[in-house]
């Protein structure tokens, strides 16, 4: 038996015709232009919408450019300082066994500066910590206030001189 | 010779802000019409389409291009004329897809379907849908797209956007059968 015969196949048809002539018609819809002013209205938006950019690649060029000066400048210093130990390092190194007792020294210092980094770090994870236990600012700043308050309560009625330097 | 939507696309990437000047003229129209047809509304459908441009032109850098231009643009023009149709207090239904009555099969209306699809009335019919079927009959006859790309600009999955053309060609049916009975 054929899936449509008879009046069903003529009504697929037809569907099938109409929905053929709805798609032509859809499809010979014109498009519509915007106002005359749009394009210019997207690109001064588009324009509005580059500035900021601009804005930030500049504070970076000009953060980036600090930066670069500021390295300059402690290199130079320390460049400066460098030649200026060159005789006593150089007498240091020519002597025997200069350049081992050169090597402990580096890692002495080494040794130092890992220690005072780790006890940096011990301080600031201890003050972290501490921080997270404290009161919030603001219960702070109405102690504060209080303490203010029982304080001036206190000393209102005290004659002004009690408080004075150099009084008799 | 003008360039190519390629051409413009890389110059703009290159950082070459006129080039987008290239893109708005190539798509304006088509852009605008779009959201026209779904808003109803010249100026509402302006800003949206404004809005689309304006996040096209930042989201350039995202654009994959293994896919259509065309579809990205159309993508981000559906979701300003949804947030306008939103914002305009327009319930969309987005998931739901809600089943309006459709038009009684033994109605013959082929007859006088070619006569009375005309530029005015097929606009006017669009316009009477909810916009989830004009927009995927639009994206489909319109913009040329398959029921793949149309979901790719919809978000929808491929089924519900066939599901959606099926219903509002049913619809746009059912308002040529209701209007032949009245005659």
């Amino acid at each position: 038996m054929q899936p449509f015969s008879g009046p069903e196949r003529i009504m697929d048809m037809d569907a099938a015709k109409t929905d053929e002539l709805i798609a032509k018609a859809i499809a010979g819809l014109p498009y519509r232009r915007p106002s005359a002013g749009f394009a210019l209205k997207v690109m001064a938006a588009v324009a509005a919408a580059q500035r900021p950019v601009l804005w930030r690649d500049y504070t970076l060029k000009i953060a980036g450019g600090t930066v670069a000066a500021w390295e300059a400048a402690l290199c130079f210093c320390f460049a400066k300082l460098a030649v200026s130990y060159l005789p006593d390092m150089a007498a240091f190194l020519i002597q025997p066994g200069g350049f081992a007792r050169a090597g402990r020294l580096l890692a002495a210092k080494g040794a130092l500066l890992a220690m005072k980094l780790k006890a940096s770090l011990l301080l600031l994870a201890d003050l972290a910590s501490a921080a997270a236990g404290s009161p919030a600012y603001y219960e702070v700043a109405a102690a504060a206030l209080v303490c203010a308050g029982v304080v001036y309560a206190v000393s209102a009625g005290k004659p002004a001189h009690s408080y004075g330097y150099g009084g008799n | 010779m003008g360039e190519t939507e390629k051409e413009l696309l890389d110059r703009c990437l290159g950082g070459d802000t006129s080039a987008f000047a290239g893109i708005l003229e190539l798509y304006q129209d088509r852009i605008y019409s779009f959201a026209l047809r779904l808003l109803k509304d010249p100026q509402a459908a302006e800003d949206a389409a404004q809005e689309a441009f304006l996040k096209a032109f930042r989201g350039l850098p995202s654009y994959n291009s293994s896919y259509p231009f065309a579809s990205w643009l159309f993508r981000i023009a559906h979701n300003s004329c949804m947030d306008a149709l939103r914002a305009g207090g327009r319930t969309v239904s987005l998931d739901g897809e809600d089943f309006p009555d459709l038009a009684d099969p033994a109605v013959n209306v082929a007859g006088s379907v070619a006569d009375a699809l005309d530029e005015e009335r097929i606009e006017a019919l669009l316009g009477s849908l909810p916009p989830i079927y004009s927009e995927a009959l639009l994206l489909q006859y319109r913009e040329d797209m398959g029921p793949a790309e149309i979901a790719r600009v919809t978000g929808v999955p491929e089924g519900t956007v066939k599901a959606r053309l099926f219903r509002g060609r049913e619809l746009i049916k059912a308002k040529l059968a209701a209007a032949d009975a009245t005659v």
